[in-house]
């Protein structure tokens, strides 16, 4: 059926741009006073500071590097855990998660749950968990696990929702359950994309890690603490280098694996 | 074999109408297919050809009409009627676009034919039961597949994955075949075996077939009678013979000798 060419852009359409811009750089302005934006002048100022900081950074007391190896490893294994949990989590709530698998009654709450998993930050997380049941990695194990099973959910159920409806259709219709049409014709599609995704968290987990020791849930980031605390920063130096070379490692290994398997 | 009149119908449509967005696209859409009938469907593009097969299938709930497959209701009067998996087997569905499950092989794809039949642990993990391999093989057989059974299915040329796609329906036992376009996506000597294969299935095991075809060549060729639609509407319905130039430019406008000569 004949329609009127409609005008590209309406005067309203222009309206409703000019508000979201202008919007935008009245938060930004407003939002300059609060981050304290003013400051970086500072960077200058204390460049004798950071002139120190450096000359220290630069002789790295190695001495006790088996105890910093020990705590990498400790916490590489913490941040594996945490990713393995969080997939075991993510898998079951990112099928059910997807508008065109689960029906609404079951895809909003789900996506309301990855909602709240994903907006705990894993410090706040850990915080909680070393309340609950004391200090160790096992606390950061968990934080690490819950926030990531939110990220994940909510990656893997809109990856399910890109898939190709063909073969899903085409399962559908041979009379396969919707579990077994999950099975063969969906995880099939998204597996590369999920496996990337999960490589991907566990790196930016073997970095989260890090920062949870701080909070008492083990591994490397409390010696690194205690160092900078104690003006060591030769000491500091060290760990740094440890971890920039294990999360270094772990970005090449998962970098290789996600090349073979896609 | 030509169908008798005594054959019972396998497809009964009674008074079936649809919209989308308060566009009529099927208006009191009404017609039986016997069992062992291979019917094409033609029309313009936009005719409400694949709206049809959609309501055939089941797919959709159309606003108002009966369908009724091999004495099972599909669609009563606005709404889908619930169907076990094992009678929704019984209808094959093939679309323009192949709907393998491109990263399985071959195998694997048409076994997904028989999975609604088997017991949990053996779909969850594929196990195939030796009866079902055994009846693979063979569709892979008939629709002249044997040697490519241990291939991806994304690496099939369009004409194998949409024969893959009748030897899934052939493992299924399907009994009625609905195909929207099969061939339309095909070279002309890959689109020819697809339909060779089809006319095999309709012969040699009485399976039903409705497809809508856009070469009437194609209809004239493999189906014995017509269903067009014009329209939203059936503008003939009987012999392939009785299309005669006449009736085609009624369904397809004036400019069909022009297109059918090129």
């Amino acid at each position: 059926m004949p329609a009127a060419a409609a005008p590209l852009r309406t005067a309203g359409r222009r309206a409703l741009d000019l508000l979201v811009w202008g919007g935008l750089a009245l938060v930004l302005i407003v939002g300059f006073r609060g981050a304290e934006i003013w400051r970086v002048g500072d960077l200058a100022s204390g460049a004798r500071n950071m002139a120190t900081l450096g000359a220290e950074f630069v002789r790295p007391d190695f001495s006790d590097l088996g105890l910093y190896l020990g705590q990498m490893v400790l916490t590489l294994e913490m941040a594996l855990w945490g990713s393995v949990l969080a997939l075991i989590l993510a898998v079951p709530l990112g099928l059910a998660g997807a508008r065109n698998l689960a029906p609404a009654w079951l895809q909003q709450p789900a996506r309301r749950l990855l909602d709240v998993l994903r907006s705990v930050p894993d410090l706040v997380a850990g915080a909680l968990f070393v309340a609950a049941i004391g200090l160790g990695p096992l606390a950061g194990v968990l934080a690490l696990a819950l926030n990531t099973g939110g990220v994940l959910g909510k990656l893997f159920a809109e990856a399910v929702e890109a898939v190709d409806p063909g073969p899903v259709e085409g399962l559908r219709a041979t009379g396969a359950a919707p579990l077994l049409v999950a099975l063969w014709a969906v995880i099939p599609q998204v597996a590369p994309l999920w496996v990337s995704y999960f490589l991907y968290r566990f790196e930016s987990n073997a970095r989260s890690a890090t920062v949870l020791s701080l909070i008492g849930a083990g591994g490397i980031g409390q010696p690194l603490f205690d160092a900078i605390n104690a003006f060591a920063f030769d000491k500091a130096s060290a760990i740094v280098i440890v971890i920039l070379a294990a999360v270094t490692g772990v970005d090449l290994a998962s970098q290789w694996i996600r090349a073979r398997l896609i | 074999m030509t169908p008798t009149p005594q054959e019972p119908n396998a497809l009964v449509v009674e008074g079936l109408s649809h919209s989308f967005g308060g566009v009529r696209v099927l208006r009191r859409i009404s017609f039986a297919v016997r069992q062992g009938e291979m019917v094409a469907l033609i029309g313009p593009s936009g005719a409400g050809k694949s709206t049809l097969l959609r309501l055939l299938a089941g797919l959709i709930p159309a606003d108002l009409g009966t369908v009724s497959v091999l004495g099972e209701d599909v669609q009563r009067e606005g709404r889908l009627a619930p169907r076990s998996g094992a009678v929704r087997a019984r209808t094959g569905l093939i679309f323009q676009k192949p709907n393998l499950v491109g990263r399985l092989d071959l195998f694997t794809n048409v076994a997904l034919g028989g999975v609604q039949a088997l017991a949990p642990w053996r779909s969850l993990t594929g196990t195939w039961p030796r009866g079902l391999r055994a009846a693979v093989l063979d569709a892979l057989a008939r629709t002249g597949l044997a040697d490519k059974a241990g291939r991806r299915a994304s690496l099939l040329s369009g004409g194998e994955q949409q024969r893959g796609a009748l030897a899934r329906l052939l493992v299924q036992r399907a009994r009625l075949v609905l195909a929207d376009e099969p061939v339309a996506a095909l070279d002309p000597v890959a689109a020819h075996r697809v339909m060779e294969t089809l006319t095999a299935l309709n012969r040699q095991d009485g399976l039903t077939v409705v497809v809508s075809l856009h070469q009437i060549s194609q209809a004239r060729r493999h189906c014995p009678r017509v269903i067009a639609l014009s329209d939203g509407q059936i503008a003939y319905d009987g012999p392939t013979e009785g299309l005669d130039m006449g009736r085609l430019a009624q369904i397809y406008g004036p400019d069909i000798e022009a297109a059918v000569i090129a």
